[in-house]
């Protein structure tokens, strides 16, 4: 574009920012409930949390290993619930009351897991989604299958079938 | 004892003999046992087995015990266990299958199902397959 006369479509593009841009309507969509642990943001695909618990009587179970904070009873149903800030190696507790249990069905196996916070239930573009960096940490290394920016920040996009055969074969 | 899951289909109840073990509410099927009975307080005697060296990790606490005489492939053994013991019925609909991750992490051996009363949670355990491994164990 050039000073003086310019066409509709220049004067448009210039004020969207980027020339050329273009928003595909037939690209995939990808559902996340995004949450948070210790102000670090993950993410599971949408179509593998079954819903959100906000407050819900956990019972424990001895002899469980640390990770795994009891057993709940959804609606007659019994379900574990993992603590995923043992799991993704956060130490302590975490410093909020507002915890939820999202209920993770995978392909094999259903699990409650905890997470310090829900931070939104989002659908965005796959196209986004990232190859997660190679100096990523090698407990993380092998559940993350992406990450993206959201907003301020980014979240890493977790495997939940692969976190729960990792759980079941004692790797986390 | 006479037991076994009564009735059919919906409204189906499970008989069971209650107990503890340190500290966590146990159960286990009332027809594997054939009787309750007394032992010295705080002690186990000979060929008794204590129910906490066969599930694992669980603490002894000094309570009150009574003696279950389980019915096993090869005679019978006694397990000692904790008080409260009693016989209970559990409705069907309360007991459920262990999830896999529990299933796959749980230290407890022989921990077969879970039920969940107005009271919380009770383990349901194998008794005869519990006293068998442990024959094994002392065989082997």
């Amino acid at each position: 574009m050039t000073a003086g006369r310019a066409t509709l479509d220049e004067i448009l593009t210039a004020r969207h920012g980027k020339a050329g841009e273009v928003v595909n309507v037939n690209e995939p969509l990808i559902r996340l409930v995004i949450f948070s642990l210790d102000g670090d943001w993950f993410a599971f695909h949408g179509e593998q949390i079954r819903e959100i618990l906000a407050d819900c009587h956990v019972f424990f179970l001895p002899g469980c290993p640390p990770s795994m904070e009891g057993v709940i009873n959804v609606r007659g149903e019994i379900e574990s619930v993992i603590r995923l800030r043992s799991v993704l190696r956060y130490s302590g507790e975490p410093e909020t009351t507002s915890t939820r249990i999202l209920i993770g069905q995978g392909r094999a196996m259903r699990s409650g897991l905890r997470v310090d916070r829900v931070e939104d239930v989002a659908s965005v573009f796959a196209s986004r989604m990232e190859v997660p960096p190679h100096n990523m940490p090698d407990h993380l290394a092998t559940i993350v299958q992406g990450i993206l920016s959201f907003g301020e920040h980014h979240v890493s996009v977790l495997d939940l079938d692969r976190l729960f055969d990792d759980y079941r074969a004692g790797l986390r | 004892m006479n037991t076994a899951v009564q009735g059919g289909g919906a409204g189906m109840t499970l008989a069971v003999v209650r107990f503890t073990a340190g500290g966590t509410r146990f159960a286990a099927e009332a027809r594997h046992v054939r009787f309750i009975h007394d032992i010295p307080f705080f002690s186990d005697g000979a060929g008794i087995l204590r129910i906490e060296s066969l599930l694992g990790p669980l603490a002894s606490n000094p309570v009150r015990r009574r003696g279950l005489v389980v019915e096993t492939a090869t005679g019978e053994t006694v397990v000692s266990v904790c008080e409260p013991v009693f016989l209970d019925t559990l409705d069907a609909k309360t007991i459920f299958p262990m999830p896999p991750l529990i299933a796959a992490r749980l230290s407890l051996k022989g921990v077969r199902a879970l039920a969940m009363d107005e009271s919380g949670l009770i383990l349901l355990v194998d008794l005869p397959l519990l006293s068998s491994r442990r024959a094994k164990d002392g065989q082997a």
